[in-house]
């Protein structure tokens, strides 16, 4: 299930995306970095169709994106969007079963979802008074759950424990693993290293780089997208680049 | 998508036939009820004619608009109300026809009366309607099988006029004099309906002596030289309630040769400017305010400096249409001009008429 | 061993669900039964009874009356239809409200905020105004409903920004012309004082006075819309979640909310045009439902109507019993009551464990 994204041109007034065009490798993990405001949320909710490009095309497999029925779509794209809206009174549990809603047949039931994302002990929790933390995973196992080749996440990992972050983390991975193209927005250029496999950088709308993670994430082009100086740490652990006057203690 | 469509257009569809059915119902009955007579068409259009036929077999007829009043009856035929029978099972909720119907000798026929309706007192036979924090059930209607209800508009609501006419054949007559002349009507109305007709007409006769008494004795008080009043009714937020052109109270005061300054018809609002602008001689307080609020609302009112403030004694007979304002005109009269007339020179009620009431119907007219 | 044990902790919410729903159903048809046997006029039981088994279709020919026909007509014609329309109404708001609470995701709203009871309002004092008798006895119900479904057409119509509604868009939309409709209404009452007391009336809702024949028109569209929204319970839960969510698991957003709102709009406007504007009742009992039964709409939606139909008619039997031989707007009733549960609710949502 391969996504590409065919000179998209989206304008609000005075923010825009313009002329962006990625193809997503199947299989991979497309990490979408840059600045506040770059538009990477944006061009997420406009790759499962929320949001209508004013020009240029999606296409999913050989299908343009806008003639698939919402349905379709998300039998192939799942989402983790950032923000969720608390619902009333919902189990964690009914939660991750709404994702079920276009599914045709179970491969993979909800609490085996959650046993994923090893969460199976909040089934019954209410979801509003889960911790931000715990809410995520709720979120991600119902993506899990919904068993789309494509799964787009949004800073899956912000706000997060470390010990959150990591299983988060593992998850992404095993999800690669298991065939899955996971699409994710982050801001944080040592995640973008550590767990992508492709990276596209944006600024104020626009491509500056996009291809291999090796390839894009250089100091120059992380200096453009970010206007910050930046250098490689080494033997940092995961972390690789740091603003060149940030000393390491 | 198809569904979407398809559940919407289901949705348009129950709009309109749902919406629909309540006039094709209403249309469909109408036409049955030219046809049949056993139309039960549902509709609260006025009624204006009354046939009644008496116990002699005369038919009366009368038209409603005269005494500013209409019905409601079940499946109205030509827009005419028949009864071909007095009325003897009488609900009233309005206390100036409960005392004319005693006049009339035709209490007897009342099942019940408002919490108002204090002359006569009630007897233990009538049924008493309090209504001072919600409406009247209809069930408690029903359960008397009235053959009408009296009553003034606002008292029910359009939904509760419709069960009450169309679903349990109760008809609805609101009577609500303007003028003298209409109370009167309202008097040889009620005596129709009652087949108490002659004594209606001595009513009447009394109601006319008096009144040509009074014009009488005010007769050389010339136009120039009446009392200008403004009729404090009571305080509104935005002014004060008082009473105008084509309301018989106007006429009471004229008749008492008083010179309202209110020119609005009605029962209008009138603001403290326009008082003060008037500036009437004195000010008419009602039984049911007082002197403070009157201050509190028109200030520097030069009758209120003076103390030109003449407070009506008995509500029951100032603001009720029936034959005992008289009474309350010949009060008037002697409030502002004593040395012309005296209370004591209306003639006496049982001895004109003859009808003997034993509640007096003017007793406590000054109290 | 999770499997069998989630089977049972299943099969066991299960048959919990269903004795709660099962309790209330009898609970609805017992006061139902009970609301006919009380109002101002006593009649004895037996004579109730008869009046019962008088109605029932060929059985009834072989029962002796022993009631008079005023008994009869009070039973059947005046304190039957209103038993039932206080439970249909009841039961059209509670759903209702569940459906716009869904749709707006915000706790606070019910569906009179999106123009059905400026609407309503504005269509009955129109008909109350020029003493309209196009739709004879009806003609008050007839406009009010039209009205209010017109209103809230505007309301949706004025939403739409760039193909979509968003919802916090058509809040403040149907806040605003709710508040211009009013400040019509204010004018055309007035201009007339007379038609203050009759407004008035409307506006505080009474039961009083309904019809069968009304009552059958309004309870198929309650039910038509009821049965709507019932089939689209799912779509209403993924809306909770946010419209990104909702249509990352593939539902169709935008038909969503206009099936719901059009559902809605015409039941509500169906149950308010016979009975004038009752608060509370759509705010209020979709709460205690989500409380009672979980969030999820495919219970919140009938028993929330459950719910609904009891707290109306417990309440119309407050109105019609509370002061003898008058009968209070019933609104005032479900505003008494409903205040203080609104208070409670309001510290349980303050505290977070109910939506934060």
């Amino acid at each position: 299930m391969s996504l590409k994204l065919d000179h998209i041109g989206y304008n609000r007034g005075s923010f825009s995306l313009r002329d962006i065009s990625i193809s997503v490798p199947e299989g991979s993990i497309l990490g979408i970095g840059g600045q506040n405001g770059s538009g990477k949320s944006t061009l997420l909710k406009l790759m499962y169709g929320f949001y209508r490009p004013d020009s240029g095309r999606i296409f999913l497999e050989k299908k343009a994106l806008s003639e698939i029925s919402t349905r379709e779509i998300s039998r192939n794209i799942a989402v983790v969007n950032q923000e969720i809206s608390e619902p009333f009174n919902f189990t964690a549990l009914e939660v991750v079963k709404l994702s079920g809603y276009s599914r045709n047949d179970e491969t993979i039931s909800p609490l085996e979802a959650m046993e994923k994302c090893g969460i199976s002990h909040l089934s019954n929790r209410t979801f509003s008074e889960l911790s931000g933390g715990e809410k995520r995973l709720v979120i991600i196992a119902a993506a899990v759950y919904q068993d789309a080749k494509i799964i787009l996440m949004d800073e899956p990992t912000a706000f997060l424990d470390v010990d959150k972050e990591e299983r988060v983390k593992a998850i992404i991975r095993n999800l690669n693993e298991d065939g899955r193209t996971l699409i994710l927005v982050l801001h944080d250029i040592n995640l973008l290293n550590s767990i992508c496999s492709h990276v596209v950088l944006l600024k104020e709308g626009r491509i500056i780089a996009e291809g291999k993670k090796e390839t894009v994430l250089t100091l120059e082009n992380l200096e453009n997208a970010y206007s910050t100086r930046f250098r490689i740490l080494e033997d940092a652990g995961p972390y690789k680049f740091a603003p060149a006057d940030y000393k390491l203690m | 998508m198809k569904r979407n469509i398809q559940i919407i257009s289901v949705i348009v569809i129950v709009i309109i036939v749902g919406g629909s059915a309540f006039g094709i119902e209403h249309y469909l009955n109408n036409s049955n009820a030219s046809n049949s007579s056993k139309s039960t068409a549902d509709t609260l259009t006025p009624v204006y004619n009354v046939n009644v036929t008496e116990a002699n077999g005369t038919v009366e007829s009368f038209n409603l608009s005269n005494v500013g009043g209409y019905a409601y009856i079940p499946s109205p035929q030509n827009g005419t109300w028949d009864l071909n029978h007095t009325l003897s099972r009488i609900v009233t909720l309005i206390p100036s026809v409960t005392a004319t119907l005693y006049a009339l000798h035709s209490y007897n026929d009342v099942i019940g009366v408002d919490q108002y309706s204090v002359y006569p007192a009630p007897t233990k036979n009538v049924t008493v309607f309090n209504f001072e924090i919600g409406s009247i059930p209809l069930e408690s209607i029903t359960n008397l099988t009235p053959g009408v209800v009296v009553d003034t508009s606002g008292t029910f609501s359009t939904q509760q006029l419709n069960q009450l006419v169309n679903v349990l054949h109760i008809p609805y007559l609101v009577i609500d004099p303007g003028t003298i002349s209409q109370i009167e009507n309202q008097t040889t109305l009620l005596g129709y309906l009652t087949g108490t007709s002659n004594n209606a007409n001595i009513i009447n006769s009394w109601m006319n002596y008096n009144i040509q008494n009074l014009s009488n004795d005010l007769s050389n008080i010339s136009s120039s030289s009446e009392y200008s009043v403004f009729y404090y009714l009571y305080p509104a937020s935005d002014g004060i309630y008082t009473a105008g052109p084509g309301t018989f109270i106007n006429q009471e005061l004229k008749d008492a040769h008083l010179n309202n300054i209110v020119n609005v018809t009605g029962y209008p609002v009138v603001s403290a400017a326009t008082v003060a602008n008037a500036n009437p001689d004195y000010v008419l307080l009602d039984q049911y305010t007082n002197e403070t609020t009157l201050n509190q609302t028109i200030q520097g009112l030069p009758a209120e400096k003076q103390n030109h403030i003449v407070q009506i004694a008995n509500d029951d007979f100032f603001s009720e249409p029936n034959f005992r304002i008289v009474y309350s005109m010949y009060w008037l009269a002697e409030q502002f001009y004593p040395h012309n007339v005296n209370l004591s020179d209306v003639y006496s009620f049982n001895k004109y008429t003859g009808l003997n009431l034993s509640q007096q119907p003017g007793v406590g007219v000054n109290s | 061993m999770v499997d069998a044990e989630i089977t049972e902790n299943r099969n066991r919410k299960i048959s919990l669900f269903f004795t709660k729903a099962s309790l209330l159903v009898v609970f609805l048809v017992v006061s139902v039964i009970y609301s006919t046997f009380i109002g101002s006029v006593t009649i004895p039981v037996q004579n109730i009874a008869s009046i019962y088994l008088k109605q029932i279709p060929f059985f009834g020919n072989f029962v002796s009356a022993g009631y008079t026909y005023s008994q009869y007509e009070i039973v059947v014609l005046i304190r039957e239809p209103e038993v039932l329309a206080a439970v249909v109404v009841g039961a059209a708001l509670a759903i209702g409200g569940t459906s716009v609470q869904s749709v707006f995701r915000n706790p606070i709203t019910e569906p009179y905020i999106i123009g059905i009871s400026s609407g309503a309002t504005l269509g009955a004092v129109i008909a109350l105004a020029t003493s309209t008798t196009i739709f004879g006895a009806y003609s008050v119900q007839f406009l009010s409903f039209f009205t209010s479904i017109a209103v809230v057409f505007v309301v949706y119509f004025l939403s739409f920004r760039t193909g979509r509604v968003p919802p916090i868009y058509l809040l403040l939309t149907g806040i605003a012309i709710s508040l211009f409709i009013s400040a019509l209404v204010g004018l055309i009452l007035f201009s007339s004082r007379k038609l203050q007391n009759e407004a008035f009336a409307w506006l505080l809702g009474s039961l009083s006075g309904i019809t069968w024949q009304e009552l059958g028109l309004v309870t198929l569209l309650v039910m038509i819309s009821s049965l709507i929204l019932g089939t689209i319970w799912k779509e209403l839960d993924a809306l909770q979640m946010g419209e990104p969510h909702a249509r990352s698991i593939g539902v169709n957003v935008e038909k969503t909310k206009l099936i719901a709102l059009t559902v809605t709009t015409v039941g509500v406007s169906a149950a308010v045009s016979i009975s004038g504007l009752i608060g509370f009742v759509g705010l209020v009992i979709p709460h205690l439902a989500r409380i009672v039964f979980g969030g999820s709409n495919r219970k919140v939606l009938p028993m929330s109507a459950l719910f609904g139909g009891i707290f109306l008619l417990i309440s119309d039997d407050l109105a019609r019993t509370l002061v003898h031989n008058e009968i209070l707007p019933v609104g005032i009733i479900t505003g008494l009551i409903g205040v203080p549960f609104f208070m409670y609710m309001l510290s349980r949502i303050s505290r977070g464990n109910y939506v934060s």
